[in-house]
């Protein structure tokens, strides 16, 4: 079933989740920057969480329903949270590949969904439906 | 060579719950409650402590207890022996200090035993309801203070849980400064009735009436 | 000579056995979100469990009788009882939270899957508890946990602007995207995770079991003193690498390797190396410290023989127990509960076990029978009573911000 929206707005569940999405990119473009100076199993391991962590948020926040309206701000913070985990996803097949040559691409791409997401983080926190970001 | 105190003591804040050690240095049990025994001349008597589940579980208060003594008792209601504690004759013990010595090793040193005729726990001491003969309710027992020679010779009544003077009448300057007031203000109705003045005690309608209508407030005794 | 030797080791096993998982996370979750603006919640929970221990220490030497012997001889046994049950299962639930700290560090160095290591990691804890000396766990543990000193020097690296890092410690303030109540959650959070209950029913138990006497006290009040601050500030230097490296990137902290990243981006390889050393000695030490303190709870409340000092046949019962809370927390660790939020939980309830541990040992520590001449002071007194106080309203307050904020989020 999915869950009803939140007492307290859509955008108070919505940007808890991103702020999770958020964490779980910025964790790993840490961890892919730091490359060499991590420990094959910590780069691993660390790719591997963030990846968890952001796909959870991402399901967690398409399973809410959104309230009346908002659905375009549904869609847009939706699609952003899915992109965001598809790149923790290749992002920790590079890492347990040891695809070291990927990594600056794939942190280009990790920039990119960070800076979308932050974009929705603030303009949800300033009380937008996340339709605009 | 048996305990002797060099001064009156209180037993529920020197003796009960306190810790139990043999001569080996090893932990025996705690005193969970303590034997008091009726003497022809009406007074009572420190005869023993009193260990294990029987004198430990009916001294929690409560609902829950009272399914938990239940509990107990069905599940072993085979046993005769279940409701006797385990019996520590005052004479094994050496001393009284933060804890308390005996003078035998821990080895098989706990017997259970029938408390008999003339014998009570304190527990039951405690539960009486204190008044004076014309009816003055002075709450209930919160301790007793006993002699050199473990007679009983005082009672100190009032409201509240046994213990709960944790020992500030004791020491007129004893501290934290707020807890001893805390612990004054809660107490000021307690009183300390001397063996002397006890008309009559009941242990089956669990009274116990005091001659002096107007005994001495606690904090008004010297320590 | 061997005065001088004794006191370093006890002041450096101090520092090193300060932090556990509760530290590790809730420092670095709180450091992440709200930079050092909660460093004061640290510094009362260090000066409160250094009130604590001191007393409890003293009360160890003075009169041979450990914390729980305490509760229930002053609040009798129907409030000692109730308090039994509260402190066993903070101390069992912080005991499974370290077991998974345990886990989790093992899994950063080794890549092996968390869910395969704890039960290896519980049945050596167990061991430990059953075979190795007293000793053991507290000095070569202790040491080891020094490892996390690279924290200090990660964040000399990072060369911040100490003097607004200051600014954000001294003075109350929360960063601008953050609510009071989540803030006020987090400092009761941090509150717990230094002024651990079951850090003092070890401390305690462990000064009865080394047999102090009074000529003891001057060593443990160093050991006190020196050693649980020095361990408070490995605690902060955690929360302010946090602060200045996750901060930034909006990571909140959720899981361990975030909490070693700041180490991997300032001192590369080598210190990050150091500070695994440091997870997997701090968490397996309080593993053992709460394991341990599940079995002095009960046994001191029934007046059982406990202890590692007298051989395993002569504790049976004590033993027992401690193989029974391994089962227990091998088997919440089964459900694959998230260790992190097991931390989160025991942080947050250890304030509730707190206030009825902590008042029979006020009340013992003034009395004369007990003591003798070494009584409280008036200072030590007004500091005790002060921390009574404190300890009763964050016990108080836990529970509803823990679910008025949802557990911080």
């Amino acid at each position: 079933m999915p869950r009803t929206p939140d007492g307290g707005g859509w955008h108070t569940d919505a940007s808890r989740y991103a702020g999770e999405e958020l964490a779980a990119v910025g964790t790993s473009i840490l961890a892919l920057r730091q490359d060499d100076d991590l420990y094959g199993p910590y780069l691993r391991v660390s790719t591997a969480k963030a990846e968890k962590s952001g796909s959870r948020a991402a399901d967690e926040l398409t399973s809410v329903q959104p309230p009346d309206g908002a659905r375009d701000g549904y869609d847009n913070v939706t699609t952003a949270l899915e992109d965001a985990s598809d790149v923790l996803t290749d992002v920790r097949l590079a890492a347990w590949e040891g695809n070291t040559a990927s990594y600056p691409a794939l942190l280009q791409r990790l920039e990119k969904v960070r800076d979308r997401l932050e974009q929705i983080v603030q303009s949800l926190q300033q009380g937008s439906d996340g339709s605009t970001a | 060579m048996p305990f002797q105190p060099d001064a009156p003591y209180d037993a529920v804040l020197r003796v009960l719950d306190r810790q139990v050690i043999g001569t080996d240095d090893l932990n025996v049990c705690k005193v969970d409650d303590i034997e008091v025994t009726d003497l022809p001349d009406g007074s009572l008597q420190v005869t023993a402590l009193l260990a294990g589940t029987p004198a430990l579980l009916p001294r929690l208060a409560g609902r829950p207890t009272r399914w938990m003594l239940g509990f107990w008792e069905r599940m072993g209601a085979e046993q005769a022996d279940r409701h006797r504690p385990y019996r520590i004759p005052l004479e094994l013990v050496d001393d009284i200090g933060t804890d308390v010595r005996l003078n035998v090793p821990k080895l098989d040193v706990l017997e259970r035993a029938d408390l008999g005729p003339g014998r009570h726990p304190l527990r039951q001491l405690l539960a009486l309801q204190v008044h004076s003969h014309l009816g003055d309710d002075f709450g209930h027992a919160l301790d007793v203070r006993v002699d050199e020679r473990h007679r009983i010779i005082g009672v100190i009544a009032g409201a509240g849980r046994p213990g709960s003077l944790l020992g500030y009448d004791r020491h007129p300057t004893q501290g934290p400064a707020v807890l001893r007031w805390a612990v004054g203000f809660l107490h000021r109705h307690t009183v300390y009735i001397p063996w002397e003045d006890v008309e009559d005690l009941s242990w089956e309608t669990s009274a116990l009436v005091t001659s002096n209508p107007s005994p001495t407030a606690l904090r008004e005794l010297p320590a | 000579m061997k005065r001088v030797l004794s006191m370093a080791l006890g002041i450096l096993t101090a520092i090193g056995g300060f932090v556990d998982i509760g530290d590790l996370v809730t420092n670095a979750q709180a450091g992440a979100r709200f930079g050092l603006s909660l460093t004061w919640a640290t510094v009362a929970g260090v000066v409160g469990i250094c009130v604590f221990a001191e007393m409890s220490g003293r009360i160890a030497a003075v009169s041979g009788r450990a914390t729980f012997d305490l509760v229930r001889e002053r609040l009798g046994p129907g409030m000692g009882l109730v308090n039994l049950l509260g402190s066993m299962g903070v101390s069992l639930l912080t005991y499974v939270a370290e077991i998974g700290g345990v886990a989790l560090a093992v899994e950063l160095i080794s890549s092996v899957d968390y869910m395969l290591l704890f039960p290896i990691v519980g049945v050596v804890v167990w061991l430990v508890l059953w075979r190795a000396s007293f000793s053991f766990i507290e000095n070569a543990l202790g040491l080891l946990g020094l490892a996390l000193g690279v924290f200090v020097v990660a964040l000399f690296k990072l060369g911040p602007d100490w003097s607004h890092l200051a600014h954000q410690a001294v003075t109350v303030g929360k960063p601008s995207d953050e609510s009071w109540p989540t803030w006020s959650y987090y400092a009761v959070a941090l509150f717990g995770a230094a002024m651990t209950p079951f850090e003092v029913f070890f401390f305690s138990s462990g000064g009865v079991e080394e047999r102090w006497s009074a000529k003891d006290i001057p060593l443990m009040r160093s050991n006190v003193i020196i050693g649980f601050p020095l361990g408070g500030m490995l605690s902060i230097s955690i929360a302010a690498c946090a602060a200045l490296v996750l901060g930034p990137l909006d990571i909140s902290v959720s899981s361990l390797d975030q909490v070693g990243l700041p180490i991997a981006v300032t001192l590369g390889k080598l210190g990050l190396g150091i500070a695994l050393l440091g997870f997997v000695a701090a968490t397996f030490g309080a593993a053992c410290e709460t394991g341990l303190s599940v079995g002095y709870s009960i046994a001191q409340y029934f007046g059982w023989q406990w202890g590692k000092l007298v051989r395993t046949d002569v504790a049976a019962r004590f033993h027992a127990v401690l193989l029974g809370a391994s089962l227990v927390a091998l088997g919440l660790l089964a459900t694959a509960a998230d260790p992190v939020t097991i931390t989160e939980l025991s942080v947050v309830f250890s304030t509730i076990a707190l206030p009825l541990t902590y008042f029979p040992i006020l009340v013992v520590a003034n009395d004369r029978d007990y003591m003798g001449t070494h009584v409280n002071g008036p200072l030590l007194n007004a500091l005790g009573v002060f921390f009574l106080v404190v300890v009763t309203v964050v016990a108080v307050a836990a529970v509803p911000l823990m679910i008025w904020t949802h557990m911080g989020s």
